[in-house]
């Protein structure tokens, strides 16, 4: 067994291990945010749906932070690596988002009495994850390996540039989406069993974020050890 | 009028749900190409599919 091949199963193992720890803790903030945080007393129980709701959106806007800022590194460097652990934060950023577009509407359906509005904060998210859904169908569309990890580095980048805005949407637009409860230049605006609960889905799911794209990344590395030299994923 | 807490724990059930499946599914997903890509490298054959 090579040496390459070797440090590709290392690092799944690895992904392994932080992907179970990740949903542990994961369950543990279910339980946290279900038995051990107070009832809101205008939103009802649906209140606690930002336990779940703020942390995949976090994991969503790292994961495509990251995807944009690897690919510069591999724009500078041309290493492969880099455009397979760009690749690889790109997949788990829509697993994320996927979590961060269902769980928000089914929030706003019971607080703002509709499941979806065309709001800034709302329709830029959506932008972003049409974008990374193309940046896959991009690397899925191109053979020549050189290409498509050029391709998508610059669809990356793109991506990097819409997360700020993002963020700060709902400083520069009038936006029914609530403002940032922590990330923020003042203190965070929170009860504090409810902050505790939700620095607890942070963690957390931050953690998931780190044992998938681990375990993802290497198995692109197996799967580039596969394809042999020239043939990356 | 006093105000009401309104009820409307199923969409937090609801909520809770899906993101569980999601990330459980996906999960689920890695591990299983990850064995069968660790088996058939260690075959020396083909394995996983990349993204």
């Amino acid at each position: 067994m090579t040496p390459e091949l070797l440090a590709a199963r290392r690092i799944i193992r690895r992904g392994q291990v932080i992907t179970l720890l990740g949903l542990l803790a994961a369950a543990g903030v279910y339980v946290i945010a279900l038995r051990y945080t107070p009832v809101e007393v205008r939103q009802g129980l649906a209140q606690k749906i930002f336990y779940v709701h703020a942390p995949a959106a976090w994991g969503a806007l790292v994961a495509f932070a990251v995807v944009g800022l690897v690919s510069i590194l591999y724009l500078w460097l041309q290493d492969e690596r880099l455009d397979l652990f760009a690749a690889s934060s790109a997949e788990v950023g829509i697993a994320f988002s996927l979590v961060m577009l269902t769980t928000g509407p089914i929030w706003g359906k019971t607080v703002w009495g509709t499941w979806w509005t065309w709001d800034a904060r709302l329709t830029l998210t959506l932008f972003l994850f049409f974008l990374f859904v193309g940046y896959l169908a991009l690397r899925a569309a191109v053979q020549d390996h050189g290409e498509r990890a050029r391709f998508s580095a610059v669809v990356g980048i793109m991506g990097l540039v819409l997360v700020p805005f993002i963020h700060l949407s709902v400083y520069l637009f009038r936006t029914l989406h609530p403002q940032p409860v922590l990330l923020k230049p003042s203190a965070p605006s929170m009860p504090p069993e409810m902050l505790r609960a939700l620095l607890s889905g942070m963690a957390a799911f931050t953690m998931l974020y780190i044992g998938f794209v681990v375990l993802r990344y290497g198995l692109a590395r197996l799967d580039n050890l596969r394809e042999g030299a020239g043939d990356a994923v | 009028m006093p105000f009401e807490t309104p009820q409307n724990g199923g969409f937090l059930l609801a909520a809770y749900v899906v993101a569980a499946v999601i990330y459980l599914a996906y999960a689920g997903s890695l591990f299983m190409r990850a064995g069968r890509a660790m088996r058939e490298a260690g075959r020396g054959g083909s394995g996983a599919g990349g993204p």
